[in-house]
């Protein structure tokens, strides 16, 4: 995300603090449709959300997320898809639905006047 | 498959009226609410012949928004055909992820005031800073100050009886709080002293003091979010309800509609000229269950909340107007987004 003030660099972008920037995702899987991914610095705001999304999507069977501890940084998310997709290919889907919604309300807004 | 989602359609909703309730409504009745959870599972009405996916384009053609009221920093909007979760994660986002700058660092050159060190220090963190967090960096850890990571303010107040007896500096304010400017940072905010980084309001008091007193701190701006400490949240609040929907029984009539319009302290009913009672002003419902508390009108009346139909109200505390926060919000939301995809992409290679 490259910023539109001259005095800000690329190497720490404006919006996300640069230490929740590294090893976001870790995977513990040994099979391609079901998968436990373990977030760190994540919490319920993407964990509900991907969630959510995850479970709208017919090709998964199961998604469920947990945070094991409040004092661990860790959010677990799990998902089984029908094995037509993989859990990676399922969670890549569901980023990308959350990313349109995003924008879509943003573009409505950003037309929306009193 | 395709045969499959052809009999499915997400137009008229369920056939079945009750549970076309449950699903887009949350029913508040006397002993407490019911059916407060969505159901979000796709295939949950698969056997209906309802179509319970996410489908983008279905999204964007019930998906409005509408703004009640709007100043610089209250704003208050009607957000409709979003489910729970997405609204939940803006809001959170709101509260605890969205930058500002606060206080974090504060050099106590002299202090002979009753207030501890680190109590004043706390009390400066706290002050909302009016300036815009997108000029700055993220600090980073063991690094030097620079100027585009750093505001520097100086506060400087010393309290004494003048010799006709009056007591000035008596309360150190917020507004003694002095920007320092450092490298470039003058040419950056232009030569308005009302774009200068300042605190947002003049009159909040930092400390009491009596005459010979002095405080004399430096204090250092980092750039940082609300998850990290309280003082970086942008928002006094950033909170959501659902819009109340209030059917009554046509057989409420007369005398009895009048009775009914009565116990609501909202004011919410308005009887027509036939005497019939009706929910004119559903947003001014709180929901206080006044008008089903009579185990005559309990059976009348049916108080809901609508599922997907957000009344979502945010208030700044100043660094940025209210509309600013809620499109940065937004932002901050694909860009989480953004950094789990490279970072899943990244342990695939």
């Amino acid at each position: 995300m490259t910023s539109s003030y001259p005095n800000s660099s690329d190497a720490c972008n404006s919006f996300i603090p640069p230490s929740f920037n590294v090893n976001k995702v870790e995977i513990i899987s040994d099979r391609p449709d079901c998968a436990t991914f373990v977030f760190t610095d994540e919490d319920h705001t993407i964990g509900n959300s991907l969630h959510y999304i995850l479970m709208k999507n017919p090709q998964v069977d199961f998604s469920g997320y947990s945070i094991p501890h409040p004092s661990d940084n860790r959010m677990n998310l799990r998902i089984q898809t029908k094995s037509n997709i993989t859990s990676q290919e399922a969670l890549l889907n569901g980023l990308n639905d959350l990313k349109n919604i995003s924008n879509h309300i943003l573009e409505t807004f950003n037309q929306t006047e009193k | 498959m395709s045969d499959k989602s052809k009999l499915l359609s997400r137009t008229n909703g369920l056939p079945d009226k009750n549970l076309e309730n449950k699903r887009t409504r949350v029913t508040v009745t006397n002993p407490g609410t019911e059916n407060p959870r969505g159901t979000y599972y796709s295939g949950a009405y698969t056997s209906l012949g309802y179509d319970n996916s996410f489908n983008l384009e279905s999204f964007k053609d019930n998906f409005s928004i509408n703004i009640l009221s709007e100043k610089p920093y209250e704003l208050v909007f009607e957000m409709i055909g979003v489910d729970a979760p997405i609204a939940n994660a803006l809001r959170r986002i709101l509260i605890a992820e969205v930058p500002t700058m606060a206080i974090e660092k504060v050099y106590i050159i002299n202090n002979t005031s009753l207030i501890q060190d680190e109590v004043l220090a706390h009390r400066l963190g706290l002050i909302p800073i009016k300036v815009d967090p997108r000029k700055f960096n993220f600090k980073l850890p063991n690094k030097e100050y620079t100027a585009d990571d750093t505001l520097i303010f100086s506060l400087k107040v010393k309290c004494e009886k003048l010799a006709d007896g009056t007591i000035v500096n008596g309360t150190a304010l917020s507004k003694h709080l002095q920007w320092m400017p450092t490298e470039d940072q003058q040419e950056m905010f232009g030569s308005d002293p009302m774009d200068h980084p300042r605190p947002f309001d003049d009159d909040i008091p930092i400390m009491k003091l009596k005459p010979g007193q002095t405080i004399e701190v430096q204090c250092y701006c980092e750039k940082n979010i609300g998850r990290e400490h309280i003082k970086w949240s942008p928002v006094c609040t950033a909170s959501y309800r659902l819009l109340p929907s209030i059917t009554v029984d046509p057989s409420v009539k007369g005398e009895k509609a009048k009775i009914l319009q009565s116990k609501c302290p909202q004011k919410v009913f308005d009887i027509e000229d036939s005497g019939q009672i009706y929910a004119a002003r559903p947003l001014d419902c709180t929901m206080c269950r006044e008008c089903i508390r009579d185990p005559e009108f309990e059976p009348k009346v049916k108080l809901e909340r609508i599922r997907d139909h957000f009344i979502f109200s945010i208030e700044s505390t100043g660094a940025l107007t209210s509309r600013e926060l809620f499109q940065e919000a937004l932002k901050i939301f694909v860009e989480k987004c953004n950094i789990i995809e490279t970072s899943l992409n990244k342990l695939n290679n």
